[in-house]
């Protein structure tokens, strides 16, 4: 996966739009599904995902693919614009409406049916995650990433990473303690 | 409910046809931005071998419309005193650019 991702960034470097819609192609259920849980509406993960490929776009010529694999180079760049929109709505809207207090604004039609309730309140206590862990968290359990990428991805040591992780994963699991399997 | 699970379940979101249209419309037809050095060890041969290629030339003018043998001298004394003060100034200047492009990067 990763030897293919470098080939086809490697080739769109050179201005391959091919390369560079087969890179799309490989990305964009998981870039979108991590969108999507970092913020807070399905509206505003929508214009961050186009907003994170146009950007590739006119990054992919200072991509180096020497110093690291096209992944966290892609995730950086998705979670820096998430954050960017989280504060420019929270400042948007004031104390009162707080983005990070929002949960979705519609309900998920994938999780609609049996444990939609849960996937709500999951979506809830994501949002009430500071960025960072929230990030960490999704990076690591969301997408299946090894602590090196998460490290190269958000550009903090290793430990850092594990740490964000170990608390965002315990206070998540202490929010949604209700729905524990004891506890049902 | 286990955590982790749930969110590796909903790892995947299928992406709107509107949204997947403008993306794939904006992939096709907006313009790239040209490609800058691959890096600045090239970067710097580049500038080095310019320059020693317009040294060389005024060098060899000088000799050629001189005397041979202090011509010749002249010559050497230039082109390696030019390329030790070339490499002195480029090299941090090189750093300097590349700190830059290392922030935008992570601003992009």
């Amino acid at each position: 996966m990763t030897d293919t991702d470098l080939k086809l960034a490697r080739r769109a470097r050179r201005g391959d739009r091919q390369a560079l819609e087969a890179l799309y192609e490989r990305h964009r259920g998981r870039l979108l599904g991590y969108c999507d849980k970092m913020l807070s509406s399905r509206a505003a993960a929508e214009d961050v995902f186009q907003d994170v490929w146009i950007k590739v776009m006119q990054a992919l010529p200072r991509y180096r693919p020497s110093r690291g694999s096209f992944r966290p180079w892609l995730y950086r760049i998705a979670a820096n614009a998430a954050v960017d929109r989280i504060r420019r709505d929270r400042l948007r809207s004031g104390p009162e409406l707080d983005a990070d207090q929002v949960v979705h604004d519609a309900p998920n039609p994938e999780t609609e049916g049996i444990g939609s309730e849960i996937a709500r309140d999951l979506d809830a206590a994501l949002t009430e995650l500071p960025e960072r862990q929230r990030s960490a968290i999704l990076l690591r359990h969301q997408l299946g990433m090894s602590y090196d990428e998460i490290s190269a991805t958000l550009r903090i040591p290793e430990g850092t990473a594990k740490t964000l992780v170990h608390r965002g994963s315990k206070a998540l699991r202490d929010k949604l303690a209700m729905w524990s399997d004891d506890e049902r | 409910m286990n955590v982790e699970r749930q969110l590796r379940d909903g790892a995947e979101r299928a992406v709107p046809e509107a949204l997947d249209h403008r993306v794939r419309t904006a992939l096709r037809t907006m313009p790239l931005p040209a490609s800058t050095f691959s890096s600045p060890a090239l970067a710097l041969g580049l500038a080095l071998g310019a320059t020693l290629a317009l040294t060389t030339g005024l060098a060899m003018a000088v000799a050629a419309a001189g005397a041979a043998e202090s011509g010749v001298a002249i010559a050497t004394t230039w082109v390696v005193g030019y390329l030790g003060v070339s490499t002195v100034v480029s090299l941090p200047l090189l750093v300097r650019l590349g700190a830059p492009r290392r922030n935008r990067e992570v601003q992009a």
